[in-house]
This record gives structure tokens, sequence and C-alpha cells, in this order.
């Protein structure tokens, strides 16, 4: 049983972090009904550059994730100029804007492996304390501790700008329509590279956090996140942001226990399973619409 | 207060609007009436920026607005109502009318009192989800919202269509009313006696052309526009 809770436990950390990276990826789909394949990529450039503030620049660790934010957050506002926004002017149906994110992202990662030599590049030792708590027979790193409470400060920090600010508002209305959004003086390309940012700086904040829980960081390092971002979000709904927080933390739980008590060699054969199932049986996610009022996709 | 000249509008190569010349003037209630697909939504879209025009002028307040991108223009003051309401189903009606506030822009704050003390049934309705209104209610959440806005001219897309006559006596009652506070109206009407009744002056579209204008008065009474767009006018409205 103390097992099962440990897993658990291991489960929802691992899980906030798919959360935090499936976010960017279903409000994307929810504005702009398209899926960014490169979103992957602007996570890992996250990682890199979190990583680049420790070591070349020496800044600490909290500097380091609100630079690594930021500029994840600029790469995704160019990722939209780049491979969106041209599409979008010529009203190009949204399977363009599949292959043309997919060739972004090869960019990007091409990039990344010439920059790092294509070694898996790693955060100096000590950048984060190890220390370990024992809490009710359960063991819980400071490290755990730390990724979840920030997961959930930048959670509530989205879910406040989406739903108590008129730059969310805005955000909201562009999901639903366009062209009612800019019968009201929204302007919908401010709208499209604001939700751009905000994605990016998350992905960029997913990348800090998932180089330092496993100490590894490396141009590759977006593609099992993209792949896995897809389920989480499909079990969610697309484009619904609980359910893209609820479906992360179920994701990471059932790979957790996949991985401690069956193989971890089934585990991914068991989550795109699931993936299957629930395409079947429904399609519109688990949370999608049940949570009406935090879906953001068009209706 | 808006010109328009010449204008002529394309789909595919298809021309909607071909050279349609119309003028409201500051303080003024126009309207357009014509069948179904002679281009009246088309002429409204065009103005507001939502289609390019393919050539011809649109001048609002003496500026040229052709061409210039949807926000653009709402936020200089010249808003529509779109066809069918278009509310934003899943947001609040306050929410509604709060990002009507957007256009106002430096014309200054815009009062939601003022919007709830035209339709009290709205401020009733206000944390309710605006896709759960009537159509009527609908209506005047549109209104509400485009008036949130400040508009210097206001432009109606059919805004009676789909509305019991009670509901839709009451928003024109609620137009009459902006009108004696001096707002410029362009009404776009399938319902022709309702338009013209409202209003002092009116423009008749076929097939992308005026076909007819003048005040409105004399219309209801030209034979030719009686006979294709008040059938039965002596029987009662409904």
């Amino acid at each position: 049983m103390a097992l099962v809770a440990q897993q658990i436990v291991n489960g929802i950390v691992v899980g906030s972090t798919y959360a935090l990276f499936a976010l960017g990826f279903t409000l994307i789909f929810g504005v702009l009904h398209v899926l960014n394949l490169a979103h992957g990529a602007v996570f890992m450039w996250g990682a890199f550059t979190g990583l680049f503030a420790v070591t070349a620049l020496g800044l600490p660790l909290a500097a380091a994730f609100a630079i690594a934010m930021l500029a994840a957050g600029l790469l995704s506002v160019l990722v939209d100029a780049v491979a969106f926004r041209p599409l979008r002017r010529r009203g190009s149906p949204e399977f363009a804007a599949i292959i043309s994110s997919l060739g972004v992202a090869q960019i990007l990662m091409s990039a990344a492996q010439i920059a790092s030599d294509t070694q898996v590049q790693r955060f100096p030792f000590g950048t984060f304390p190890i220390v370990f708590y024992q809490v009710f027979g359960l063991r819980v790193s400071l490290q755990q501790i730390v990724i979840v409470g920030s997961v959930a400060v930048l959670v509530a920090a989205l879910l406040a700008f989406l739903f108590a600010t008129s730059f969310g508002r805005q955000i909201r209305a562009v999901a639903i329509s366009e062209r009612t959004a800019s019968l009201l003086g929204v302007n919908p390309g401010a709208v499209h590279a604001l939700t751009f940012f905000l994605c990016g700086a998350l992905a960029g904040a997913a990348g800090v956090i998932i180089g330092i829980a496993f100490n590894s960081v490396h141009f590759l390092m977006g593609e099992p996140y993209l792949l896995r971002g897809f389920v989480v979000i499909v079990l969610g709904g697309l484009g619904s942001v609980a359910g893209a927080v609820i479906g992360g933390l179920l994701f990471g739980m059932i790979q957790t226990l996949s991985v401690a008590f069956l193989s971890s060699a089934l585990s991914d054969a068991i989550l795109f399973g699931l993936l299957f199932v629930i395409l079947l049986l429904r399609p519109s996610g688990f949370f999608g619409t049940l949570r009406r009022e935090i879906r953001v996709v068009r209706q | 207060m808006l010109e328009i000249q010449d204008l002529v509008t394309a789909y595919d190569g298809i021309r909607a609007l071909r050279g349609v010349t119309l003028t409201v003037p500051v303080g003024a209630m126009v309207a357009l009436i014509g069948p179904n697909g002679a281009g009246k939504s088309t002429l409204l879209n065009s103005v507001s920026g939502v289609v390019k025009p393919l050539s011809g002028r649109i001048r609002f307040d003496g500026a040229d607005i052709a061409g210039l991108p949807a926000h653009t223009v709402a936020r200089r003051g010249l808003l529509q109502v779109p066809e069918g309401r278009q509310i934003l189903g899943p947001l609040s009606v306050e929410e509604n009318l709060r990002l009507g506030r957007l256009a106002a822009g430096t014309r200054g704050t815009a009062d939601i009192d003022e919007v709830y003390a035209l339709f009290p049934i709205l401020a009733e309705r206000r944390r309710q989800e605006g896709g759960s209104l009537s159509g009527g209610q609908q209506q005047m959440l549109a209104i509400g919202r485009a008036l949130m806005g400040r508009p210097r001219l206001l432009m109606l897309d059919e805004p009676s269509l789909g509305l019991s006559p009670l509901m839709a006596a009451q928003v024109f009652a609620a137009l009459e009313t902006l009108r004696r506070s001096g707002l410029t109206i362009l009404l776009v009407e399938q319902n022709a006696r309702r338009a013209l009744d409202a209003t002092g002056h009116a423009y008749v579209l076929e097939q992308g052309r005026i076909v007819h204008q003048g005040p409105s008065g004399d219309l209801a009474r030209d034979p030719s526009v009686v006979r294709h767009y008040l059938p039965g006018d002596d029987l009662p409205d409904f």
C-alpha cells in the first residue's frame, strides 16, 4: 500500500510537468484550432536557455527559470510568425499548419543539435539542493515539492489571466469566434501572438523543470513530450484548460504505476492504447464537455 | 458621416456588390432593404473590414477606411451588430458587454448601467451564459455590446430576424430611443415595412446595385417597391 502511495506521489510530480507542457499545447489548439507540432522544440529550447543561463551566465536558478520562460515565449511567437501566420492570412487548410510547424520543429531541433554538438548536457552538480523528507512514511524530495508548487502557481496564474483580465477575455473571445471578436475591436493578430507567448513560456518552464528533474538536456528531449502531450490533451478534451491539467496528472500516475508494477516497456503501450480507446469511445475527451466554462475551444 | 462610393466587392471572382453608392448623414437613421442575396450583409462587412472591397471608396467622418482591418474600423466608432447576433455563447452576459468596451478606445469608457437601463432584462441575466438567452434577449445583448463601444455609427444586420413580433417591436423601440438620443444608424432589414416605418431615408439593393432610394415614406408608397417588398401591405403587419 505504501508502495502504491509512493508511486502516486511520484506520478503527481511527473504528471504536473506533463500538465504544464500540455497546457500550452491545448491552448493554442483552443484559440487557433491548429496543432503546434513545434511545441516540443520550444520546450527543448527553454531547457537549453535555462541551462545556458546557469552554466554560462552563472545566474541563480530562479533567474534562469524566468529567462527560459521569456526566451521560450518569444521563440514561440516567432514560430507563429513563421509557421502559422502566413498560412492564416492565405486561409490555408489546418493540415498545412501541421506540416509547417513540423518543419519549424525540425529546424529548431537541428539548430539545438549543432549548438550542443549532439551531446547530452547537464546542469552543474548542486544546482538544486538534494533534500529528502519523510511525510507519512512517504519519501518526498524538496525538488518534487518545488516542481508541484511551481506548476500550481503557473496554472493558477494562467487561469487568473484567462478568466479575470481583459486580455484573457479577448483570448477567449477569439477562441469562440475570431470574426465576432474583431468586429468588437479585438485585434486577432495581437491575441494570437499573446497566446503563443503564454504557451511558449509555459513550455519553457516545463523544459527547465524536466531538465533539472532528470538532469539531462538534449536536442531530442521535446519529442516524447510532444507525443505524450498529444495523449494528454486528447484525454482532457482538445482546447480544455482544466482537461490538460487533470489529463496530465492522470497520465503521470498511470505511467509511474505501470512502470512500477508492470514493466517500463509496457508503459508506453498502455498509454498509447489509452489514446486509442479514448478516440474510439470519447473523442471529445473526458473533461471538455463537463467543464464547458473552462473550455476555450469553439463551441 | 458615412459615404460609400462605387463600392465593388467580390467573392471568388463573383461580384456581390457592383458599384454601390450610399450616404448616411450624421444623426440620421437610414434603412437598406432588399431580397436575400442582394448583397446587404456584404455591404456591411465591406464597410466593417471583414471582407476587403475590390474597388470604390468608403469614407467615415472624412477619412478613407476601405480595406482597414475590422478591429481598426470598430475602434474608430463604426460598429456592426452582425446578422444572427453572434453572441459569444460561453461568456456571461456581463463579459460579452465588457468585451464591447474595447472598441470605445480613446472615446472614453462606456457605462454598463446605461445598457442595463435600455435593456433591463440584461441586468437580470448578467451572470448567465450569453448563449442561454432567448433570441430576442441575444439581440438586445448584441446591440448593448456594440453600445459599450461608444459607436458613432451603428450598423445593424437584420436585427428582427427570427424574433417574435413582440420581441421585434421591443428591439425597434430600443432603436427608436437610440435614434432620438442622436445616434447615427444604418439598418439592414428583411422586414421592409418595419424598416421603412422606422427610418427617414432608405435604399433598396438588388443584385449588388442600388435600384431605388429616397425618403422612406415615399418608397413605402412607390408601386414598384410595394409590389416587391411590401406584399399584402393592406393586411395587418402580423
